[in-house]
């Protein structure tokens, strides 16, 4: 790293201004804060472009060609008629480059220019942030983005405390508190500020956005400060008028673009099939060169020198065999269709633009549309036949409301209202009996027992947002303000909260933080002199640490009764204990507690132990359920999609009732679906029941009945291990539908992984939140909903979708067309070359086998470029294969295009076709042409005639419109063909396929002008033009030789 | 960057909405071919009615046009005897005069078995040749389209740059005494040039009276190709065109220089040097290895033949230069008269015949599928 101090690892910044001059100055040592995510700069683009263009393996074979052609005499074709249209397509693609690449730049010049406040000679002056040097102290307002990492001094605010949004950073979207070390909290003006004097001495930047130490020495004085002080490049300052900070990481040192790493390259198995296909044409180009020159040998060994006129051929080196090879190699070379990558990038750039602006896929609420990240996977959505979704946020709204609650004996609330809404629990708490003090301390825990943050509505009404991580917590703070215990202030120490119409001011102690391990979260409270831990959680993790009592035990059987009622309908549940702690207690945890908090390594496991000690003992006192609601049209959207013969699994961290609840719901197992549910926690357990549902499978496959298979995440463990991983997997594939419950992301990519490796199939997962990252980078399409758990997932995704109902959109309409059409295009282009490079073979049988091009040379230069570049690019974007309404209907026609996929069978039909197009197009015209006196004038066409007539007749393919807009009754044939190709015909197809004869017509014209006026070339299509269109016979054959060609596919069709 | 990322889901507004036009939308209006059968009946009724008439009215006009080939690679001398593949060992050294009979006449099909044992005569039955009539001479096995050979020019050179010999190697120059003279023209394709040249002659019915077919070379080439690719090297009023020919020399294969090329004709439209019409005739490459190449056009100017040739013994007198039995190939001479259907050509007739066919079989096949549809809606079983 060439900002790293060299003497040792850490970053050594001085604040202030300087006093000697032996401190280097900063801006020597440390990166500008102008950022860039340019591919390219002026100087790197050539080498840098070049690079990754000759990377691919087709690239590097033209350029061959193009420098085999430059050996005097062996090329057919002439020196640069591949290498112009090569330049051209490698233009192309460097325009794609540079396009997309000012387009980052234009963003990065946007974000680069934002203003800032930075303090010069004691005066904030505004500036931009490109501007920013660390060192610099800058002050942010309220509501603007942070241009740097900033250690935090002093902020508006008491205590020099900041509340921040980080959605951009980790897509959390609750506030988050971030506090000043107190001895610089103090400086609140710029008069302190620009005498205050100190060193920072810190680690050198890195990736983690959740680790950070470092220490300032003021006045001799050393401090530590971490993450608490740091703020964070692209968080936002929230609820805080302004604060002064240091800046201590700029530009790419920053966090934030540590962190932004592009998602890994995917490759559609598309390209994979088209790189086996090239290099099997690569083959095949060779095979023929081979034989074409063992032709020309054995011609030779019969015709020389008996052929007096060609005689010199007998020494000559250009008649030998190996002279021959690289001839024919040359000769052959588009075989290999030249404009096959970038045809393609051209028709996925646009069909991603078809994706980003479908008004289908518009959510008027969070005013986004689909988004696709990457284009190379476009026709990968046509292939997917297993679809692993998450549960929370994707099928389900993650819009969490509270619903019941259990308390003591009594179960509150009802399934019908949107809302909890049950006059009985104010009337029972009126009571003033020992029953009503727990619904008190219920609602009370629900209104402390969190981390949420109140904000104020910006209209300064008294409605508060509750700001949060867990939507879970929002909902019942929302719950108990309902109730009338209304949470409204966070201050660091202190939470206020509204206890049926008095303030109440709870001291908060402690927090012990939720974590995925420890499934519940505690806060130690001081309420009025009273020390308590409120405990929130999973009910087996609480269960296992009450006190027991008899008393207790009859609590625990209540609330398992109400617990299972509430899982029935799909709802999350929370138990709620307490424990009073006495001060002693307390006074004794507390510096343990303080300890491992502030410990650097084994945080989490110090953290969890000393919890442990403290959350034992307790009492239950309740438990809520919370509805979260499926998201719109999922049932209907899981339907379609297993008509459409796509398996979905459900993959969710959640408990196995609940996921099985949200599988009902949502329409993926049915009532008389069978469940085959593996909860075993050892290995030998996990693979006897395995093996056992194996065979049970294959009965019910035998009845016909549908199963799905419900596994969790300590069976996966061990189902993903060993003999039984192969097991699982045969069973796994056999389900019609598998929900996974407890899964922690890493597993969710595992299944992933083995999903995709058994079966070989494409694999799509989609995901909404940060655990979801995982799986939807493992699979061979990852999409991401940009929905409410932030951005994380659609930021690491291919395809981001606001609602999870537009996938049955995308996957249907989008997947099935692009599919259709990319492996059209693909088919398409290599029929033309093939078609059209298959008759210089038959051509070299009547030309001695001498290489000779039937074709001149720079019509056959531009063909792919120009004359036959359009048809495929309007095939790739505008043929609809089925219209979108009728895929929509019936989602079974996309299991039928995945059959007309990509398939050996297929590839061979269209080579067959053209080869025998090729044969038929060079016999016919051979024939009609035989004696080359083919117009009324008598003109003799020469070797041109033959060639161009060939030409034209092929340069149109399959959509030879031409005949059809001369001679009106061949247009059914030509329909029929164009049926194969392209199943709707719109303008821009019929513009581009009519305009593409109508520029080869125009060429012709033009070139046969040319000689002599520019350099040497067109001597031999000199006048051509007129000859050709004035001869009957061409016209009659241009009508005639492709209805003939084109009843091939008549008769293969029928 | 932070603001290229969306912002979180609130109410804001539709900025994002997608434009609902055409073109986004793939919406724009297509034409979606349904193919079923009764919507293929009219098409392949009408494809194939129109074909068939296609390939009748081209088989009518095929029969309207004529042709008369002799094959003369084994040359019968005037006065009669036959010479099996000549020049073999005097290639290019001495000349023949080769003679044929051809007599065109109508009523002469019995002839054509007995007479063909005739040594100075073939003769084939065939109705009078009227209308545009041209000569060709024909070659077999004749590769000028192999490659090397192909390209062993310089069109440069051709338009009177008589230095420019680039791509003609190894026929690029001739080394005198170490002076490197260019070969004009060079190459292969001009040093091979066809150098038969033919007469015909009408008898009349009688021997002796003959009269010389009249022929021109007007309309053997397009005149943009004659004029702008062969030009001979512009020269001032007082050379003459072997003055500026000075300093090259012929082909190896040529008899006389360049110069010479067509001066002794007696129709100054034939052209001299490399506007000669033979040699911009030969130059013009032909594509397949046997191939005919227009020779001249009967002057209908002249009034015995302006309707043509009439019917009556013709006699074709060949001066035989050029080789072709070392290769083993054939040469010919061919009268033809096209009508508006082209050259004789069988092929596309039968062709459009064979088509149009097979189109209306399958319409009347399409025809039963459709009647056993309908029958089996009606009476369900």
């Amino acid at each position: 790293m060439p900002t790293e101090a060299s003497r040792d690892n850490n970053r050594h910044i001085h604040l202030g201004e300087l006093r000697t001059h032996d401190h280097p100055h900063h801006a020597h040592r440390f990166c500008s804060n102008r950022i860039s995510t340019c591919k390219y700069n002026g100087f790197s683009f050539l080498p840098r472009f070049l690079y990754e263009q000759f990377r691919r393996y087709n690239n590097i074979f033209f350029l061959a060609i193009a420098l085999l052609q430059q050996i005097p005499d062996v090329s057919p074709t002439g020196r640069y008629t591949t290498a112009v249209p090569f330049l051209i397509i490698l233009s192309v693609s460097a325009l794609k480059e540079i396009f997309e690449d000012v387009k980052r730049r234009r963003s990065d010049n946007k974000v680069n220019a934002f203003p800032v406040e930075i303090l010069v000679d004691g005066q904030w002056v505004e500036k931009q942030w490109k501007d920013v040097k660390v060192g610099d102290f800058i002050r942010i307002d309220n509501d603007s983005l942070f241009p740097a990492d900033l250690l935090l001094l002093s902020s508006s605010e008491q205590q020099g405390m900041a509340y921040i949004e980080t959605s951009n950073l980790d897509g959390e979207t609750n506030l988050k508190i971030k506090q000043a070390l107190d001895i610089t909290a103090s400086m609140t003006s710029s008069d302190q500020l620009s005498h205050f004097q100190s060193d920072i001495t810190c680690e050198s930047p890195s990736r983690h956005v959740n680790e950070f130490n470092g220490n300032i020495e003021i006045n001799g004085e050393t401090r530590h400060f971490g993450i608490d002080q740091l703020l964070l490049r692209g968080a936002r300052l929230k609820n805080t008028a302004w604060i002064f900070g240091a800046v201590i990481y700029t530009g790419h040192d920053s966090k934030l673009l540590m962190n932004s790493k592009r998602a890994p390259l995917k490759s559609g198995t598309i390209d994979v099939q088209t790189n086996y296909r090239i290099i099997f044409l690569f083959f095949v180009l060779v095979a023929l060169a081979l034989i074409s020159a063992a032709g020309s040998e054995v011609w030779r060994r019969h015709n020389i020198p008996q052929a007096w006129y060609l005689s010199f051929l007998e020494h000559d080196p250009k008649g030998s065999f190996l002279w021959g090879v690289l001839t024919f190699f040359i000769l052959y070379n588009n075989l290999i269709p030249i404009s096959l990558q970038v045809t393609l990038e051209i028709v996925r750039f646009f069909q991603a633009i078809y994706i980003n602006n479908d008004i289908e896929m518009y959510d008027v609420n969070s005013d986004s549309c689909a988004i696709a990240r990457t284009s190379n996977l476009n026709e990968e959505l046509g292939q997917v036949k297993y679809i692993m979704s998450d549960k929370t946020g994707t099928l389900t709204r993650n819009v969490m409301k509270f619903k019941r609650v259990s308390i003591g004996s009594k179960n509150y609330g009802n399934n019908e209202d949107d809302e909890f809404n049950d006059p009985k629990l104010m009337e029972d708490v009126e009571r003033g009996d020992e029953h009503s003090e727990s619904i008190v301390e219920v609602l009370k825990m629900m209104a402390v027992c969190h981390t949420v943050v109140p904000e104020k509505k910006e209209d300064g009404s008294d409605e508060l947002i509750y700001q949060s991580s867990s939507p879970d917590e929002a909902a019942l703070v929302r719950g108990a303000a309902s109730q009338k215990v209304t949470f409204h202030t966070r201050q660091p120490q202190k939470v206020i909260v509204k206890v049926f119409g008095e303030d109440e001011t709870i001291e908060i102690l402690d927090v012990i933080d939720f974590t995925s391990d420890r499934k519940r979260m505690s806060v130690i409270v001081r309420d009025q002199d009273e020390i308590k831990l409120y405990t929130k959680g999973a009910d087996t993790v609480i269960f296992e640490r009450l006190r027991e009592t008899s008393e207790s035990q009859q609590m625990i059987d209540y609330c398992t009764e109400h617990l299972e009622d509430y899982a029935s309908f799909g709802y999350r549940t929370l138990c709620f204990a307490v424990r009073k702690l006495s001060n002693e207690e307390y006074g004794q945890w507390a510096p343990e507690y303080k300890k491992a908090v502030l410990a650097i390594e084994n945080r989490a496991k110090l953290l969890a132990e000393a919890a442990e000690k403290l959350e034992r003992d307790m009492v239950l006192v309740g438990a809520t359920a919370i509805e979260d609601k499926l998201q719109e049209w999922v049932p209907e959207t899981i339907q379609a999609l297993m008509a459409a013969d796509i398996r979905v699994w459900m993959l969710t961290g959640d408990k196995r009732e609940t996921a099985i609840n949200i599988a009902h719901s949502c329409a993926l197992v049915h009532q008389n679906t069978e469940l085959l549910i593996v909860d075993k926690t050892t290995y030998e357990e996990t693979y006897q029941k395995l093996e056992q549902f194996s065979t049970r499978s294959q009965e019910l496959e035998k009845q016909e009945k549908e199963f799905a298979l419900v596994i969790d995440g300590k069976s996966l463990l061990h189902a993903l291990t060993g003999e039984s991983r192969k097991h699982f997997g045969d069973l796994a594939l056999r389900c019609h539908a598998v929900v996974c419950c407890r899964m922690s992301p890493m597993q969710k990519a595992e299944v992933v992984e083995m999903v995709r490796k058994l079966a070989r199939h494409v694999v799509l997962a989609i995901g909404d939140g940060a655990n979801d990252v995982a799986m939807i980078q493992a699979a061979n399409v990852g999409v991401g909903i940009s929905g409410e758990e932030g951005l994380q997932a659609a930021s690491a995704s291919d395809y981001a979708i606001p609602r999870f109902h537009f996938l049955r959109r995308l996957l249907l309409v989008h997947g099935a067309w692009n599919h259709d059409r990319s492996v059209k295009v693909i088919l398409y282009s290599f029929y033309k070359n093939i078609c059209l490079y298959i008759i210089e073979l038959w051509f070299a049988i009547f030309s001695a086998w001498s290489g000779q091009t039937i074709f001149e040379r720079w019509t056959i230069g531009m063909f792919n470029v120009i004359f036959t570049a359009w048809p495929p690019v309007v095939l790739g974007l505008f043929d609809h294969p089925v219209p979108a309404d009728q895929i929509m209907k019936y989602p079974a026609l996309y299991a039928s295009f995945q059959n007309r996929a990509f398939s050996i069978g297929n590839f061979s039909l269209w080579i067959g076709m053209a080869i025998i197009h090729s044969l038929s197009l060079f016999f016919l015209t051979y024939a009609t042409m035989e004696h080359q006196v083919v117009w009324d004038n008598g003109l003799t066409g020469g070797w041109l005639m033959l060639g161009n007539c060939a030409y034209t007749v092929i340069a149109p393919p399959p959509f030879s419109l031409i005949s059809s807009f001369h001679f009106q009754f061949v247009v059914a044939t030509v329909c029929l063909k164009a049926l194969l190709e392209c199943d709707s015909w719109t303008w821009p197809v019929v513009v581009a396929c009519l305009g593409s004869i109508g520029l080869w017509i125009i060429f012709v014209i033009v070139y046969a002008q040319v000689f002599p006026h520019v350099g040497g070339i067109g001597a031999d299509m000199a006048g051509m033009a007129y000859i050709m269109m004035s001869s009957w016979t061409f016209w009659l054959a241009l009508l005639f030789i492709p209805l003939a060609t084109l009843m091939w596919d008549l008769v293969i069709k029928r | 960057m932070p603001d290229d990322i969306p912002k979180l889901p609130r109410q804001r507004g539709k900025k994002n909405q997608p434009k609902d036009t055409a073109w986004k939308q793939q919406k724009l209006p297509a034409l979606r071919p349904h193919y079923s059968i009764t919507s293929a009946i009219p098409v392949t009724l009408i494809t194939g009615l129109a074909t068939l008439a296609m390939g009748i009215a081209l088989f009518f006009g095929h029969q309207g046009s004529l042709e008369q080939e002799v094959l003369y690679t084994n040359c019968t001398l005037p006065n009669g005897t036959q010479v099996e593949r000549v020049l073999r060992s005097e290639m290019g050294n001495e000349t023949f005069q080769c003679a044929y009979n051809i007599i065109l006449d109508q009523d002469y099909t019995e002839e054509v078995e007995n007479l063909e044992a005739d040594i100075i005569s073939e003769i084939i039955n065939n109705p009078s040749f009227q209308g545009d009539i041209k000569f060709y001479y024909g070659l077999n096995k004749f590769y000028q389209n192999n490659r090397l050979y192909f390209n062993s020019r310089n069109d440069q050179q051709l338009r009177g740059k008589i230095n420019e010999i680039d791509g003609c190697d190894p026929l690029q120059y001739v080394d005198v005494n170490g002076t490197k003279v260019p070969i004009a023209p060079c190459g292969f394709v001009a040093n091979s040039m066809f150098n038969d040249t033919f007469q015909l002659f009408y008898m009349n019915g009688t021997i002796n009276g003959t009269t010389r077919v009249p022929w021109t070379t007007r309309g053997v080439l397009g005149e943009t190709e004659m004029k702008r690719k062969f030009r001979n090297p512009v020269r001032a009023a007082n050379q003459t065109l072997c003055d500026v020919f000075q300093g090259t020399i012929q082909p190896p294969a040529w008899r006389y220089p360049i110069c010479q090329l067509g001066v002794n004709s007696t129709d100054p439209d034939v052209g001299i040097g490399f506007e000669n019409i033979d040699f911009m005739v030969w130059m013009k490459v032909a594509a397949l290895p046997k191939f005919r190449k227009l020779y001249r056009v009967l002057n209908k100017q002249v009034d015995m033949f302006s309707n043509g040739l009439p019917r009556g013994t013709y006699q074709l007198v060949i001066n035989y230069n050029y080789p072709v039995d070392m290769y083993d190939g054939d040469k010919s001479f061919i009268i033809a008269s096209e009508n508006w259907v082209g050259p004789r050509n069988l092929f596309l007739p039968v062709i459009y015949l064979v088509v149009g066919t097979f189109l209306l079989l399958v319409t009347i096949l399409f025809i039963l599928m459709w009647l056993k549809q309908r029958l089996s809606r009606v009476h369900p079983t």
